[in-house]
């Protein structure tokens, strides 16, 4: 069990899980179809994604998550083919504007509870107020 | 929500000016719901040592292996096609050696910081802009779209972007939102440094956009104090760039690009809307 005190550290990832993505090659390839032969690299892009979600629920001071994406190169080529490419970019941009938010009571739920000290009472306010906030009460 | 506004009444009644472990402060600016960084770019590029920031476990899957330091960052080439072809010359290419971006939502807060780093310094970036006003042209027949901010961000400043942002938000914030008196001094001042830090073969990052954000305003009202109280229910945004140049090397080169970017959305669009 870890103390409050322990936590307020400048090391913090131990608090954390970690989810990575990498993907070393992403490309999008536009080949001509009169002339197969002629292509163009219209993205060429490197991706690393680190996540970091807190194991404790309504922690008064730490982040909740933390997201880290490292594209250490993109390139992009756009030329007199690319405009349907760029109706779907808008189609899919439209769309993603009516996904419903995450429900965020049902994660915490999986989250382990977070049990202070009776020496850390003084945050003990902090967190109420964060778990009142939280849990929808303040967007009434 | 009585109970929550009368918690809220009772951290700011608490609040301690300049004390580091103030509960109201605590809430009001440190505590973060989601943090994020994007970058594009080598972080090597812009930082001196990559084990005092916290994004080291980036690079633990050797993630930039095989890229030569010059390529990395993000490029856009718009592409001349020349009979259905694309075309050697003539293109127009916009190169950022790094753009990071860095939002911090919290309880009462959705602040965001753009830092950009203009391109590999070959030469440093006043020399650079020297010679090229002095000759008048662009490099050769290279099409240059140039982007040039003009708040000069603080050398460490990968160090402050996670665990420190808060404090690193705050001081900009009343650096730059609030003092738009001491901003010109500020400014002036960077300016001189401008000569000296440029003369360093690492890239100096630059600040492109400072977004101040406030969410749950009605809260807010009651819960806000200090010296910036009337402050709380605006959002403010500062956007400062210094120079958009683009250097076109030939006039046909310009039709070209007018040819991409304007009639084919508008030939598609008007086939779209016959059907």
């Amino acid at each position: 069990m870890y103390s409050l005190d322990d936590l307020i550290t400048d090391d913090h990832n131990y608090a954390y899980n970690r989810t990575s993505v990498f993907a070393k090659d992403i490309s999008i390839v536009e080949k001509q179809c009169s002339d197969p032969t002629i292509q163009t690299k219209v993205l060429e892009a490197r991706l690393a994604v680190n996540v970091y979600d807190l194991i404790y629920e309504n922690h008064p001071v730490l982040p909740d998550q933390k997201i880290q994406v490292l594209i250490p190169y993109v390139r992009v080529t756009l030329n007199h083919h690319l405009f349907l490419l760029i109706e779907m970019v808008e189609i899919f941009s439209a769309l993603s504007r009516e996904v419903p938010k995450k429900d965020i009571e049902s994660k915490a739920n999986i989250r382990p509870q977070f049990i202070a000290s009776d020496r850390q009472g003084k945050q003990n306010v902090l967190r109420k107020v964060v778990k009142l906030l939280y849990s929808g009460s303040a967007e009434e | 929500m009585d109970q929550l506004r009368s918690e809220l009444r009772a951290l700011k009644n608490d609040h301690k000016q300049d004390s580091k472990h103030c509960r109201h402060c605590v809430l009001r600016h440190k505590k973060s719901k989601k943090i994020t960084n994007i970058f594009i770019g080598d972080l090597h590029s812009v930082t001196n040592d990559l084990k005092k920031t916290d994004f080291a476990d980036l690079y633990a899957l050797d993630v930039c292996s095989g890229v030569d330091h010059k390529n990395t960052g993000f490029s856009f080439t718009i592409q001349k096609m020349c009979q259905g072809r694309a075309s050697k010359h003539g293109d127009v290419t916009c190169k950022i050696l790094f753009l990071g971006v860095t939002e911090d939502i919290g309880v009462f807060k959705h602040n965001t910081i753009i830092h950009l780093a203009p391109r590999f310094p070959d030469r440093p970036v006043e020399e650079y802009l020297q010679t090229r006003d002095s000759n008048g042209d662009a490099n050769g027949t290279e099409n240059l779209l140039e982007i040039y901010p003009s708040l000069l961000a603080d050398e460490d400043f990968v160090e402050h972007l996670e665990g420190k942002f808060w404090k690193y938000f705050r001081n900009h914030e009343k650096k730059y939102l609030f003092n738009p008196q001491d901003d010109q001094a500020v400014s002036s001042a960077l300016s001189k440094e401008v000569s000296t830090i440029s003369r360093f073969r690492k890239a100096r990052a630059y600040i492109l956009m400072i977004h101040k954000q406030n969410i749950l305003k009605d809260l807010l009202k009651d819960f806000e104090s200090g010296k910036f109280t009337r402050e709380k229910g605006l959002n403010r945004l500062l956007v400062r760039i210094r120079e958009i140049s683009l250097n076109i090397a030939a006039t046909k080169d310009l039709a070209g690009i007018l040819n991409v970017i304007s009639f084919k959305p508008v030939f598609l669009r008007s086939q779209m809307f016959l059907r």
